[in-house]
């Protein structure tokens, strides 16, 4: 690609819009870069938003890039800006200040956004959502103890901050509409099992709960999330490589749909995992190279003491196998049609490196049950030569 | 050499524990003792790596060259007290991800510099593992485990 007076503009000042720009600074890209992000802060990486920094006034999340490494690396880094309309004709961003952006290459990183709640009667005031370091900075000190709190929406981040609610001295309830807490692990032993360990905790979580009525508590909104921008199919549909419908647009981050060819399927993640090495991929087409964004999708949550990671993104599970137990953690392996798809732990992170080489390997486990022998070695189920 | 060497392990998603793991085995392959610790296990740490002995520290890195969360304690608590570690004979296994190139195995580092600041004396060069690296991180400390046995062999 040539790049004599080529614009790449990046709409998103998150950790995939981010880690977008700086990938390409790091395969040479040497055109004008342009990152554009709403919040008045440069980007960060938002994980420690519903932990740290609920718990800690002065915990600063991990920083991606900073207004020095934008300097020397010339990246134009607008802060505190929404992008308003994107004309694809003319390749042209339109920023709220009125400034236009003229690009050849863009590259949507503009993550999710909580759905609102709508309730008649309800005290805004008394409502938080949770996306931004200055929606947790809103947020942490309303979390006084002996203040009551309500949690809609009962997945990772909601059960992190129930968590840290809880350990700050609030009384927590948490609202889950599903019968189930996080039935997208596949896995109804997971479920109960940090369903208990929250409950033991004296987290008061309420299944297949939805509000009916607001009186005079404090709120927090975890109601899931949805894709910004462009509802299409849950998220723009885009390549392997991060590429759209539209040869001069790529996406990035937890929006879009993409292709993973491990798993043969389109789907859309809100993990760090994605957000950090997708972008990797993305600058490469803006290269001119294709090189596909294939992971094993791979997260996880700290629910203040209970550490739950799951790989695999398994789309259905029809056996499982559980290593370890109370004391020890908790693995459990999922399988479909003799396949392992899918692997969760539970307060026993050991096991998930070898799990996600194991999710990543062709040949098939030769005897499944055996995994639930703990005092056999992983490793020794791994393949000699099997991919890294 | 029949003293216990006791591996102290950080670590956020897990991998340094796995890791901790595999040189406890090659630890006791070779016929000595060995005991892995999560560091907020360790009471009085103070106290603890006062008594000297062989210890090997085994961390992995938080976001921008942070300690884990459940090494804090402990660091805190001897960067505070400062005790006299002269007795102490140590190795550091440092996990990172060179995504973070400006502080790639800072958890490790700082375990590091800290023991060493207290007097402490290290054995062997540190081992740094890169994520992003090919090779896992579990091979690399065994191999580095059968060479730092070797040497504080000769120093014990």
């Amino acid at each position: 690609m040539d790049q004599n007076g080529r614009a790449v503009v990046i709409v998103g000042g998150g950790q995939a819009g981010a880690r977008t720009a700086k990938s390409l600074r790091a395969i040479g890209y040497d055109g004008a870069l342009t990152l554009i992000g709403a919040e008045n802060h440069s980007p960060y990486e938002r994980p420690d938003l519903s932990k740290a920094c609920l718990l800690d006034a002065a915990a600063m999340p991990p920083s991606v890039i900073d207004a020095a490494f934008c300097t020397e690396q010339r990246i134009a880094l607008i802060t505190a800006r929404q992008a308003c309309a994107i004309d694809r004709q003319q390749r042209d961003v339109l920023l709220d200040d009125g400034t236009q952006h003229p690009y050849d290459r863009l590259v949507l990183a503009t993550g999710c956004k909580p759905r609102r709640l709508s309730l008649a009667g309800l005290d805004t005031r008394r409502v938080f959502y949770l996306r931004t370091l200055d929606d947790a900075r809103a947020l942490r000190p309303r979390l006084q103890p002996g203040s009551s709190i309500v949690i809609v929406g009962g997945g990772f981040i909601g059960l992190e901050v129930a968590a840290g609610a809880q350990a700050l001295g609030c009384q927590v309830s948490v609202l889950e509409a599903a019968p189930v807490l996080l039935p997208r692990l596949g896995s109804t032993i997971a479920s109960e099992k940090v369903l208990d360990h929250h409950r033991r905790a004296g987290i008061d979580i309420r299944l297949d709960t939805r509000i009916a009525y607001v009186d005079g508590t404090r709120l927090v909104l975890s109601t899931g999330a949805e894709a910004a921008g462009h509802a299409v199919d849950d998220g723009i549909h885009t390549s392997e490589c991060g590429e759209t419908w539209d040869g001069a647009l790529r996406a990035a981050g937890d929006g879009p749909r993409h292709f993973n060819p491990l798993l043969q399927r389109h789907l859309r993640l809100e993990s760090w995992q994605n957000a950090n090495l997708q972008p990797e991929a993305v600058a490469r087409t803006i290269m001119g190279e294709r090189v596909a964004y294939a992971e094993i999708p791979w997260l996880w949550s700290d629910q203040g003491d209970l550490n739950l990671q799951a790989a695999g993104a398994p789309a259905q599970v029809d056996m499982t196998v559980q290593r370890g137990g109370d004391s020890t953690g908790v693995s459990i392996f999922q399988f479909a049609c003799g396949a392992l798809v899918g692997g969760i732990t539970i307060n026993r992170g050991k096991d998930m490196p070898v799990i996600r080489r194991l999710l990543r390997q062709a040949q098939p486990i030769d005897d499944p049950e055996a995994l639930a022998d703990d005092s056999k070695p992983l490793r020794a189920f791994l393949r000699a030569g099997a991919a890294s | 050499m029949s003293e216990t060497i006791t591996i102290l392990v950080a670590t956020m998603s897990g991998t340094a524990e796995m890791v901790a793991e595999t040189v406890a085995e090659r630890i006791e392959e070779a016929g000595l003792n060995a005991r892995i610790l999560r560091m907020e296990k360790l009471k009085e740490p103070a106290v603890a790596l006062g008594k000297g002995g062989r210890w090997i520290v085994c961390s992995s890195t938080y976001g921008t060259g942070d300690v884990p969360d459940n090494g804090k304690d402990l660091y805190a608590a001897l960067d505070s007290e400062r005790p006299d570690l002269s007795a102490l004979r140590y190795g550091v296994i440092a996990l990172g991800d060179s995504v973070y190139p400006n502080t790639f195995c800072f958890g490790g580092k700082k375990f590091d510099a800290l023991l060493s600041s207290l007097g402490a004396v290290r054995i062997g060069e540190r081992l740094e593992h890169d994520a992003r690296g090919p090779d896992y991180p579990e091979d690399l400390a065994a191999a580095w485990t059968d060479t730092w046995l070797e040497l504080v062999g000769d120093v014990a």
